[in-house]
């Protein structure tokens, strides 16, 4: 018996040791960032770089694009993901592996790739739109939302829900409003936070299309101060955690 | 809860899977009111036949009468329909009034009829006190109960339900196929029951249909199923069977456990002299001590099953075979393991059939 108790301490310390050690390799860059953001000129720390965000002359343009963009990319991702996983999961079963491999492609074509593509093909009067970014946002975000899609939906019995629904006299659209959506919320939300970092975080595509969104401002700013950069990243990674923390939470009033 | 109840008619319908024939013409009339089960094993097309009947699926041809009306091509959602399924259906982020008001919201009923209905529907399944519940937090039972509520509120024209009970515990399956009965005589609507156990499409039916491959084999009164199997089929897959070797004689009779008995309708037609299998009932069979007689063939008790106010005997003839045998367990107890004992058929007709068609007869 006693034997047994050591071996669970030693598995618990184990445990505990591999989860510091991780924790460690993602913190630790963190809190240098953040230390480095709250530094000021006379060798103490303060917040001048944070006040000062809102102070540049782009800042508004810039979140003004930035959220646009990200309006797009969600909203075009759940319209055109959510009924797309939903019908693989209904019956179009035999398609899943076609889905799926469209659905990486993103990552295995480099996004400068997919620019010039975009960039040949479309008419020059939609080049000036930023709304294609929006698109290509939409693109390069399937990966994440087929996954979290897919993962809301392996919890779910779709097939049933829906066919009660159609027997009960609900439209395909009333399905997937009322029945689906309600209960694939997980997987919505999981979509909607990965959009939202993707385009709080993609460089590329909008550096390559002339657009000056959040990250190419970032990467803009750094180059003539370093703290306020720094401030920036640090402040939207601080945002999309908020997100995350909200979106757990909404779902686990659900579950309740 | 007054209603005019509406007839049902299949016609010809015919549906495969790549080269799997899931319904092969079945034809089916259900009278307006009239509860009918489809009975059969896995895959004979009893849930194809379901899901066509509700606009689920779509026959390859054939023609679907509702009260009149062919509605072949008219979509689930257009053809009041009330379904329960055998797994838990209700929608997760619903309460059970909620789900139970699904079908009113959808057919836009204003939100105040909605509540009452489904406060009174919910009653009427004896859940007015779970209204506010969520699945999650239901038992299998209840969850069933809401489902047929839910199935229900919508005033169906027919009430299709695939194995409602398949997957609840022995007592609630029995509480709950009698309420479903209950409910089904109270509103009148003419409803479709598939379920592969028999016991249960014997209790709650007017009338049963056994499928197989996609056939309608017979379709009858339980009690005529039973008695009077219409195939071999039948005859094998409705309730348990002794399956005893025998000849046919000159005048037509066989010979089964010491009786010469008539060929019942619905045997194989099988030449005088051919070797046959008899089908015969446990409950068609007596037994007597071997010294009090000596009418019968004569076999040993290999074991007993108590069934409650019925035991079921394993007797090993002297021939090597094994035959069933029920009685009242009263009389049982006079037979315990080893004892010495004479068979004997206690009918006048069995059902006769090829004896290579064994394999379609279960144990």
């Amino acid at each position: 018996m006693a034997a047994i108790v050591k071996r669970r301490k030693e598995r618990h310390l184990f445990a505990w040791l591999t989860l510091a050690l991780v924790a460690l390799y993602f913190l630790l860059p963190l809190v240098s960032a953040t230390e480095f953001s709250l530094r000021e000129n006379n060798g103490t720390h303060g917040l001048d770089a944070y006040r000062s965000i809102l102070q540049q002359p782009d800042f508004r343009d810039v979140i003004m694009l930035t959220l646009r963009l990200t309006v797009i990319s969600v909203v075009l991702s759940l319209v055109i993901m959510v009924p797309t996983v939903t019908m693989v999961h209904l019956g179009a079963k035999k398609y899943r592996r076609l889905v799926e491999f469209i659905s990486l492609q993103p990552l295995v074509i480099p996004p400068i790739v997919l620019v010039l593509g975009v960039v040949n093909v479309m008419p020059v009067s939609w080049l000036g739109s930023a709304d294609l970014l929006g698109f290509e946002y939409v693109v390069l975000a399937m990966p994440f939302t087929f996954r979290a899609l897919d993962a809301g939906l392996m919890n779910l019995d779709v097939k049933t829900i829906v066919d009660a629904a159609r027997g009960l006299g609900a439209s395909w659209l009333t399905v997937l409003v009322r029945v689906v959506a309600p209960n694939l919320k997980s997987g919505i939300f999981g979509a909607m936070f990965l959009t939202i970092a993707l385009v709080l975080g993609e460089f590329t595509m909008a550096s390559l299309m002339l657009w000056n969104t959040f990250p190419t401002w970032i990467a803009t700013v750094g180059q003539s101060d370093a703290a306020l950069s720094v401030a920036l990243s640090v402040a939207s990674l601080a945002f999309a955690w908020v997100l995350l923390v909200l979106i757990s939470f909404a779902d686990r009033r659900r579950k309740a | 809860m007054e209603r005019t109840s509406t007839g049902v008619e299949l016609r010809n319908l015919r549906r495969t899977f790549g080269p799997v024939v899931a319904l092969d013409n079945l034809n089916l009339t259900l009278q307006p009111g009239e509860l009918i089960a489809l009975l059969g094993p896995s895959g004979c097309g009893k849930t194809t036949a379901l899901r066509l009947l509700a606009g689920l699926d779509q026959p390859d041809s054939g023609e679907i009468v509702v009260g009149g009306k062919d509605i072949t091509a008219v979509p689930a959602s257009k053809r009041n329909m009330g379904m329960v399924f055998q797994s838990y259906s209700l929608f997760p982020n619903l309460t059970a009034a909620e789900n139970v008001a699904f079908g009113l919201r959808v057919r836009r009923v204003s939100k105040s009829e909605r509540l009452k209905r489904a406060a009174e529907l919910l009653e009427l399944v004896g859940l007015g006190e779970q209204r506010d519940r969520y699945p999650h937090a239901m038992s299998g039972g209840q969850a069933q109960r809401v489902a047929l509520a839910r199935a229900i509120a919508v005033q169906p024209d027919v009430l299709l339900l695939d194995e409602p009970l398949s997957a609840l515990d022995a007592k609630v399956r029995t509480q709950l196929r009698d309420e479903i009965r209950r409910l089904q005589i109270e509103v009148g609507i003419t409803t479709l029951f598939v379920t592969h156990d028999q016991e249960e499409a014997m209790a709650i039916a007017d009338r049963v249909g056994v499928m197989r491959a996609g056939n309608l084999e017979q379709l009858d009164l339980p009690a005529v199923l039973y008695a009077r199997p219409a195939t071999p089929f039948v005859a094998s897959f409705v309730g348990t069977n002794n399956v005893l070797p025998t000849t046919v004689e000159p005048n037509g009779t066989v010979y089964v456990l010491g009786r010469a008995l008539a060929v019942a309708a619905g045997s194989d037609e099988l030449a005088v002299g051919q070797a046959a299998n008899a089908l015969l009932r446990p409950e068609s069979v007596s037994l007597g001590h071997r010294d009090g007689g000596t009418d019968g063939v004569a076999g040993v008790v290999s074991s007993t099953s108590f069934f409650g106010s019925v035991t079921r005997l394993t007797v090993k003839l002297d021939a090597g075979n094994f035959i069933l045998v029920d009685m009242p367990s009263v009389i049982a107890r006079d037979f315990s393991a080893g004892a010495e004992v004479l068979a004997r058929a206690m009918t006048n007709e069995v059902v006769i059939q090829h004896q290579e068609a064994v394999a379609l007869v279960d144990e």
